[in-house]
């Protein structure tokens, strides 16, 4: 079989049933199912008000109707989870979204300009990538103080390189295909070969990679909210949490950091497998 | 050899230069006069203002401050921080031994576990391989601020084996106690992604026509394995190390706050929350420099070892 | 005689030090078909790719239909009004479609962008797929559920779409087996005939290139080393390298180790 019939099989494979997404992957789709829609509703599915302090109750455990008890202030701990979803959630969403769109944008310009554009965005991307994403947002958050939308931007200005030097490589495998130099010569403009052919093409691969980079993106961001320097106290946020029930934790109550952590983890392995079955299931890797 | 190696400290040159450029020219990204960045916003004594001007030279056109900063930096002359109201190098002296030793014994035992657990589970197959690789699959996803906790409550909390916080009296016996929880946050996630991927290259290498030709020739596997699998096996771990060194140099940050230990990256997010732009400048650059330092010598490392990289170099 | 309808004059190309095509000239009548012969390597389909523009010459002049196209085209209308002359069909049918687009989509695509209402887009798609020997059903499906040879046929559909006044085949049957080869060739003198479009078929394949040609020429390292008449130049070739390539033909009667200089 040639390399171009072996591409042919796998690009039909592309067309595969969700069946194809095994039992894990099913787990995964349903993990983040629950965990979106918890974003989108906590506070309707919250039983009690999150923000209501309480020092009474503070640090108390489980009771009839506060199934995993207090917070170091009182506060009810399922409802803070629930809340904090969203928080949790929108970050990584802006994030993925700007970094995929900017990655996107500029591998395929590389990919199409090929010769020195190409060579000067390739090399701004091994530079890029040279610098850890959570120094920058330290750096940012140091100048324009802390905050989820200088967390954002940071960690963009780092995935992007990152998503554009993966990109690059497959843009250049299918602006070099024989369909696109077919264009070119049948006149089609530079713009709808890229936008209607090329991208399309290239969409199975772009959307895995969004929910992979989704995973990590929820524990970047979780992490800057932990150092105090994304999302804000006393916003219900998981990284927040993870870092105010700290005192808590060494004094025996651990339950506010590890419930908190755990939803981080179970997210961003949720993301991480469903991405990478996507990709498998599609024949991107 | 020699132009392998020109074009990889030359490559490491301009990234530390771009990292300096990057953190200098910060001090004029911030919104606000620059000496306002550089107090922190708060009110300080008209000696201070001036010691402030003259480290920076504000007064100077712009390449000249840049490059009197550089050599001050040079020199060990970081500034001053505004928010602990000392000498930035004072604050770092203390600090710089103490991560190292943090990142040390992290990375010996990533390299331990990760690639004896890796290479376990590629020979032997099986139930043994199955189970390592999803816990290892899992544990790689934990980030260290969660991880830290967990060994926190389990070990030092409940078990009581180990201290939980601090790096205690300074004795080196306590100090070794007090380091081991650390490490193993700052070493679980990096360590299960060795083993993943010592296990992966190791598999494909099993997999290789010359290793059944040589099975087939009759060699024993003991021999097999330590020359053909092994050798080449191993080798690509150290492709992977640059993005290894990049999330312990970043994880000490979190790992030092969880476990409230005097280190650059608690010194780091300290600074960062008060805008202390000294301090965050300094330790900035210090981890840049220790990264890029590290990744040649693992290129270097890279390429005494591999023979086909050698020749493409030459 | 009327004009030639393709001139290439004295074109050269370089990468670097290497010269992958070096002073060729030639030229194609209005209906004619000329054949370019060699093995890989020898720069015949760097000059197919600079005919249609995607390589730009070192230097030389070409000429399509009485206009200028030495470089490649500037601009999507420039590009747009070359493809009303000049088409190709390349080489590999699994991947010079868009595996996403169905057949028709493919067609009618190409004759929105070439200016025809969408209202005449339909007929006209039927048209092709008739004009080469496929059912009109094809045009619902999908690259990904034709074969190889079927893949080729929508592919000069394509090509013709536009009535280009010629189309060049660079080696567009070689990945195709034989017994779907002769189909191809069969269909292309044919579609000649009803069209009078102009070929230039570029082909390692002598066989091939008899079939379908009136003229040839024989590349070797970039350069030309014969031409003529395609039966004149095949039967009696004057230069060794044309010889060569004539004997290295496996043909019926072959015996291994009996050499090949019958």
């Amino acid at each position: 079989m040639s390399v171009a019939q072996v591409a042919s099989v796998v690009r039909t494979r592309r067309r595969s049933r969700l069946s194809h997404l095994g039992v894990i992957g099913w787990l995964a789709l349903a993990v983040i199912v629950v965990f979106v829609f918890v974003a989108a509703f906590g506070e309707a599915l919250a039983p009690d008000d999150p923000n209501a302090i309480d020092i009474a109750y503070a640090n108390v455990g489980p009771i009839p109707g506060h199934p995993l008890g207090f917070d170091d202030l009182g506060r009810d701990l399922l409802s803070r989870l629930l809340v904090g979803a969203r928080s949790s959630f929108v970050g990584p969403l802006a994030l993925v979204a700007l970094s995929t769109v900017a990655g996107t944008t500029l591998a395929l310009i590389a990919a199409w300009r090929r010769g020195w554009t190409d060579a000067t965005l390739s090399a701004g991307f091994d530079i890029a990538f040279a610098f850890p994403g959570i120094l920058l947002a330290i750096l940012l958050a140091t100048l324009f103080g802390a905050g989820l939308a200088v967390a954002v931007i940071a960690l963009t200005l780092a995935y992007t390189p990152s998503l554009g030097r993966l990109l690059r490589a497959t843009a250049l495998r299918e602006t070099g295909m024989e369909y696109v130099k077919a264009f070119r010569v049948m006149g089609y403009s530079d713009v709808r070969i890229v936008v209607r052919h090329v991208l399309p093409n290239l969409m199975p691969f772009i959307i895995a990679q969004a929910i992979i980079m989704f995973g990590y993106a929820t524990l970047d961001l979780g992490g800057l909210s932990f150092l105090g320097l994304g999302v804000q106290p006393p916003t219900a946020d998981w990284g927040v949490m993870v870092a105010a029930g700290a005192p808590a934790l060494l004094q025996g109550y651990p339950t506010q950091t590890l419930a908190a952590g755990t939803c981080l983890v179970l997210a961003a392995v949720a993301f991480g497998v469903l991405g990478d079955r996507l990709a498998r299931m599609w024949g991107v890797e | 050899m020699k132009s392998f190696l020109g074009r990889r400290i030359l490559l490491g040159v301009v990234t530390i230069l771009a990292t300096t450029f990057l953190v200098h020219i910060a001090l004029y990204l911030a919104p606000g006069d620059p000496i306002d960045v550089l107090t922190a916003g708060k009110p300080t004594t008209p000696e201070r203002l001036e010691a402030l001007r003259a480290q920076y030279h504000l007064d100077d056109p712009f390449l000249t401050r840049y490059f009197s900063w550089l050599g001050g930096v040079l020199h060990g002359d970081f500034g001053q921080s505004a928010a602990f109201n000392t000498d930035v190098l004072t604050l770092l002296t203390p600090r710089v031994p103490t991560t190292i030793l943090l990142v040390s014994c992290a990375f010996i035992m990533i390299m331990a576990f990760g690639l004896s657990l890796g290479i376990v589970a590629a020979l032997r197959g099986g139930a043994i391989d199955t189970a390592s690789m999803a816990t290892a699959t899992l544990v790689a996803a934990i980030p260290a601020f969660v991880s830290s906790f967990l060994l926190i409550n389990v070990f030092a909390l409940r078990l009581g084996w180990l201290p939980a916080i601090g790096l205690g009296d300074g004795s080196p016996l306590d100090t070794a106690r007090h380091l081991v929880l650390p490490s193993v946050a700052l070493a679980l996630a990096a360590g299960a992604f060795v083993a993943r991927t010592t296990r992966a290259s190791v598999r494909a290498e099993l997999g290789r026509d010359h290793v059944a030709t040589a099975t087939v020739r009759g060699i024993p596997r003991r021999l097999v394995i330590s020359r053909h699998v092994l050798r080449n096996g191993l080798l690509p771990i150290l492709s992977i190390a640059g993005l290894l060194l990049a999330g312990l140099i970043v994880g000490t940050a979190f790992v030092e706050q969880a476990f409230a230990i005097e280190g650059l990256g608690k010194l780091l997010v300290t600074a960062a929350r008060q805008q202390d732009l000294a301090v965050v400048q300094a330790v900035t650059l210090i981890l840049v420099v220790a990264f890029v330092v590290l990744n040649i010598l693992v290129d270097i490392l890279y390429w005494y070892l591999d023979p086909r990289v050698r020749s493409e170099a030459a | 005689m009327t004009d030639p309808l393709i001139v290439a004059r004295n074109l050269r190309k370089e990468y670097g030090d290497l010269v992958a095509v070096d002073d060729v000239s030639f030229e194609v009548a209005p209906g004619g078909s000329l054949g370019i012969v060699g093995e890989s390597g020898s720069g015949k389909t760097t000059v197919a790719k600079m005919l249609v523009g995607l390589e730009r010459p070192t230097a030389g002049r070409i000429e399509i239909a009485g206009t200028d196209c030495s470089a490649p085209a500037k601009g999507w209308r420039e590009r747009s009004r070359r493809a009303q002359s000049l088409q190709i069909v390349f080489q590999d049918p699994y991947s010079s479609l868009d595996p996403r687009q169905s057949v028709g989509d493919a067609l009618r695509e190409v004759l929105v962008v070439a200016g025809l209402g969408r209202d005449r887009t339909q007929a006209r798609a039927r048209e092709l797929v008739d004009l080469v020997g496929m059912p009109e059903r094809v045009l619902g499906s999908r690259p990904s559920a034709l074969s190889g040879g079927q893949r080729q046929r929508v592919a000069i559909a394509r090509a013709l779409a536009t009535e280009p006044r010629c189309v060049i085949l660079d080696e567009s049957v070689a990945a195709l087996d034989v017994s779907i080869q002769a189909q191809i060739l069969n269909l292309l003198a044919d579609i000649r005939e009803r069209t009078g479009v102009a070929y230039i078929l570029v082909s390692h394949d002598l066989a091939v290139v008899r079939h379908v040609t009136d003229d040839v020429i024989v590349m070797r390292y970039g350069a030309i080393v014969e031409r003529g008449q395609t039966g004149t130049v095949l039967d009696d070739p004057q230069h060794p390298y044309t010889q060569l390539l004539r004997e290295s033909v496996p043909r019926p009667g072959w015996v291994p180790g009996a050499g090949a200089t019958t």
